[in-house]
């Protein structure tokens, strides 16, 4: 697929004429300290470079809370009558960094796998990714090169990597050069409205851009993910999860804000007329003390420590099991919106450390 | 047959039954399908039975424990209605007083000596201990919050009218932020309970600029002790901490500790 090279100025103006023709969604700053994507708005600046990852990862906007899934009423004739969903608008997420790109790529295997889920599927067939590769760490909590998701460009269907240094501020934006890698054919039609030129040698430009890059990126864990995953495969370690839970307040936070937390739980809801109604799904959370709870009462995951060991199995060991990655992607959002500070960067870590240990 | 509901009110500002009676754009069908038998801000007409009964308030006196156990007895469903009947609300602030010292806080230390030789002087002297419904009869639902959330009444009554078991999870007010993408309270220098209270509100304060106070009670799960700890490293004091506890909850789980 093709290259081109273009500053950020002409990128502004393309999001701009881009974001007229479909819906089109960019981390946007909070009136606080955060970042949420949000429908573009011509009054905000790009913030592509800094910003720190937003409160919910870009793949909710493909797994939306309260999706409906089916709606039904009784016709004339007393024959139920059903129709899927709701209408699909075609959407465009721009400014994904490859921790969030990885999310979606896994999202994308999760609910391919097997039996279909066309819910997901249907909306993201209608979703465009443009992504912005990073040239620094986000903040303190990021391990995204540790957790091999840094430089992950599946899954985009352009991805950009600026060719200057982040660091310097107070450059102009026209001065800053960008790297666009056109990946699918969306992503051709897509770049056809940018002010560019075409560029012939992109690995060049990139692997110099990728070497100025500030090492180690980010934290990085005491040993190779592959080792970290065997400790927490081998071992159950239930003196740090049990540490960890005994500050966890089992509220789900890290679930739902998780790239790459899937599950959900549905609900019928039924309208007062008592013959029509709709059926929903719902962000659920394996942190939750509900979750594990099935019909008569019995709870498989009573013990808050129980919950936090899964969680921990389910990104190190039983989803790389069965889709050969790493399920966490190293955005830090959970150790960075936990109100108690528990960090799944910390507790991989000391899961590591205390199998070491007990091996000496 | 319809089925039979009535309201009852008790220690509370019956705000929970005003806040139903705003829900216009549904309250007709509603009452297309049910028979509303007593309702003190809208009708009053009395029944024998009821299908569901919905107390509102907390209960202070003997003769208000008396009557409960009485619409207990004729009733196939209580539901507890707001956060006065839930657990106690602000007004059980006052358990965690001497009776007689509560009474000078508010009515002043000359009608607390006449009290004291005169016990018929104010008949809510009789009442030591402000109580939620449960802590006297069987309840069968909460609707938690002050006041309570329309949308929960109407998964209630939906679910009852149509032999359903509703289903209330007993999340935090976390998860609700999170639904809704919200600035964490904390990250915004403020403080919250919404880690150890109960959801069901979709964060209304906090989607609106505030905090939670956990009007809807402590989960039964709740970490009290992370919470403590996660406040005092924001620099609140214990008093402040322990004030900010008792708003709401003071009936359920503060008590004991």
């Amino acid at each position: 697929m093709n290259a081109y090279l273009s500053n950020l100025d002409q990128i502004e103006s393309w999001f701009f004429n881009l974001a007229e023709k479909q819906l089109f969604f960019l981390p946007k700053k909070t009136q606080g300290v955060n970042y949420r994507f949000e429908p573009i708005d011509h009054q905000q600046s790009l913030d592509l470079l800094n910003y720190k990852p937003t409160i919910l990862p870009p793949g909710k906007n493909i797994f939306p809370d309260d999706e409906i899934l089916f709606s039904y009423y009784k016709d004339d004739d007393g024959h139920y009558q059903f129709s899927q969903g709701v209408t699909v608008n075609s959407q465009l997420l721009a400014g994904v960094r490859a921790c969030d790109l990885k999310g979606v790529y896994l999202l994308d295997e999760v609910f391919s796998d097997g039996v279909k889920d066309s819910h997901y599927l249907r909306r993201r067939e209608k979703t465009d990714i443009i992504a912005f590769n990073c040239m620094t760490p986000c903040d303190d909590h990021c391990f995204c090169e540790a957790a091999q998701s840094l430089d992950f460009q599946m899954g985009a269907d352009i991805f950009i990597t600026p060719l200057f240094s982040t660091s310097h501020k107070g450059q102009a934006n026209e001065e800053q050069q960008c790297l666009l890698e056109v990946l699918t054919p969306r992503g051709n039609e897509l770049i056809k409205s940018l002010e560019s030129t075409e560029c012939s040698s992109p690995q060049d430009l990139k692997n110099h851009a990728i070497a100025s890059r500030p090492q180690p990126f980010g934290r990085q864990f005491s040993a190779p993910i592959e080792q970290l995953a065997k400790a927490i495969h081998q071992k159950d370690a239930d003196s740090v999860y049990q540490q960890y839970a005994e500050q966890c307040f089992s509220c789900g936070t890290c679930n739902l804000v998780c790239p790459t937390c899937y599950c959900f739980e549905t609900k019928d809801e039924l309208n007062l007329d008592g013959s029509s109604g709709k059926k929903t799904r719902h962000w659920d959370a394996c942190l939750s003390p509900g979750f594990a709870e099935v019909a008569g009462g019995h709870n498989f995951r009573a013990e808050p420590a129980a919950r936090q060991h899964h969680r921990i199995r389910r990104k190190f060991d039983y989803l790389p099991q069965r889709f050969e990655q790493t399920f966490c992607t190293g955005c830090g959002r959970c150790g960075r919106q936990c109100t108690t500070g528990i960090d799944i960067f910390n507790i991989v870590n000391d899961v590591y450390l205390s199998v070491q240990e007990s091996q000496e | 047959m319809k089925p039979k509901i009535a309201f009852f009110d008790f220690a509370s500002c019956e705000g929970c039954q005003l806040a139903l009676l705003n829900c216009e754009d549904i309250l007709l069908d509603l009452l297309e399908l049910v028979d509303l038998v007593e309702f003190r801000e809208a009708i009053s007409e009395k029944s024998a039975r009821y299908d569901i009964s919905f107390i509102e308030g907390s209960i202070h006196r003997e003769e208000d424990s008396k009557r409960l156990l009485d619409i207990r007895s004729r009733s196939q469903y209580i539901v507890a209605l707001g956060a006065c009947a839930c657990n106690g609300n602000v007004q059980a602030r006052s358990n965690f007083i001497a009776p007689a010292e509560n009474y000078k806080l508010i009515y002043g230390e000359e009608a607390r000596n006449r009290v004291q030789v005169d016990k018929n002087y104010w008949p809510l002297w009789a009442h030591t201990r402000v109580r939620s419904v449960e802590e006297i009869v069987k309840v069968d639902y909460h609707l938690r919050g002050c006041p309570m959330d329309a949308n929960e009444f109407l998964t209630l009554v939906k679910a009852l009218l149509s032999n359903q078991i509703p289903h209330f999870p007993a999340h935090a007010v976390c998860v609700e932020c999170k639904r809704n993408a919200n600035e964490c309270v904390f990250d915004k220098g403020m403080s919250c309970l919404g880690p150890i209270a109960y959801g069901g509100c979709d964060a209304v304060c906090i989607n609106n600029g505030h905090v939670c106070d956990a009007c809807r009670g402590l989960l039964p799960y709740a970490n009290v002790g992370a919470h403590n700890a996660l406040m005092l490293s924001k620099g609140i004091s214990k008093e402040a901490i322990q004030s900010r506890y008792r708003l709401f909850c003071s009936a359920e789980k503060m008590s004991e500790s």
